[in-house]
């Protein structure tokens, strides 16, 4: 049999609170206020970090295989026009994979053992990737990104000098 | 009745706090776990770069007395002493001595083939206590010189 009454009235069967299923007054409202300044004060820079470090360590695993890939296009390229043209479309291959932007001004290819002995026997390419990945959320301030780490890359790749020299 | 409700309500005050601070230590310890094995992951990535330029510089500068004389089958007959040479001129050239500091360099010939081995130890970027805070990274790369 369920018995009626009026809100503020004790009722005669239920005398405590425990007994009628209500909370003490201290616990109400605390896990979710907890949940939610604790998580939200602790999770946030955790995921931060987290963003932070995929992004800066993409970037070097890109750069690392663009340096490398440049290199190879580069020696394997008929003359040294075509070998600048192609290293660049290799790394910046290798760099899309990462989903990592890629300019000309990131690659920096040096022949030695002269800076004119490109695709000669004996010589061989300085490929240096460098990158400024930009923090992630960072806004931009005069159209430069107010926070980057720098990522560099750097590969030496021979020609050969058993090889016949390109024109 | 009264004192039972009593305890309870002290025992459940702040849980939530403890599980979500433990909760983000093991999250936190996670991190620093892949952050490590990323980190040793990268420069071994690097580590194979370097011995693939090595192996090939060490192949073309082993090939040199016997390019003309002492070819068998497809391929150059390398020397071993000269792949050793070259390929400790490689890194020395690259920057490697410097750039990775305990850097050693194992070259051996197998037929044709010269075979570069790598070794390094690399300092892992978070350290744990109880943990060691550094690792080896080891790198192979081959080459050889087939004749056309």
């Amino acid at each position: 049999m369920i018995r009626h009454r009026k809100p503020g009235v004790p009722g005669p069967v239920a005398s405590s609170r425990a007994e009628r299923g209500v909370r003490p007054r201290g616990e109400w409202g605390t896990a979710i206020i907890e949940v939610t300044w604790v998580g939200l004060l602790l999770m946030i820079p955790l995921v931060y970090v987290i963003v932070t470090l995929v992004t800066v360590q993409r970037s070097a695993f890109g750069a690392t295989e663009a340096a490398r890939a440049a290199g190879r296009a580069f020696i394997l390229a008929p003359d040294p026009v075509t070998a600048r043209e192609r290293a660049y479309e290799a790394a910046r291959l290798a760099m899309l994979d990462q989903g990592a932007p890629f300019e000309p001004a990131n690659l920096m290819l040096e022949c030695g053992p002269t800076p004119d002995a490109c695709l000669q026997p004996g010589s061989s390419v300085r490929v240096r990737v460098d990158l400024d990945v930009r923090l992630p959320l960072v806004p931009s301030v005069f159209g430069r990104p107010a926070g980057s780490i720098a990522v560099a890359a750097t590969h030496i790749e021979p020609y050969g000098t058993f090889r016949e020299g390109a024109s | 009745m009264s004192g039972s409700r009593g305890v309870r309500a002290r025992d459940q005050r702040g849980q939530i706090t403890a599980m979500l601070v433990l909760f983000t230590i093991c999250l936190l310890l996670a991190v620093i776990a892949v952050t490590d094995i990323s980190a040793s992951y990268l420069r071994r990535q690097a580590a194979t770069s370097l011995a693939d330029g090595a192996a090939l510089a060490a192949s073309d500068s082993a090939a040199a007395p016997n390019v003309y004389t002492g070819s068998s089958d497809e391929y150059v007959v390398l020397n071993e002493d000269a792949a050793g040479v070259a390929v400790h001129d490689y890194l020395r050239a690259s920057g490697a001595y410097d750039a990775y500091p305990g850097l050693t360099a194992d070259v051996s010939v197998n037929g044709h083939t010269v075979h570069v081995a790598l070794s390094m130890p690399y300092r892992l970027p978070v350290t744990m206590p109880g943990v060691p805070a550094s690792t080896t990274i080891h790198a192979t790369a081959a080459a050889d010189l087939p004749i056309y």
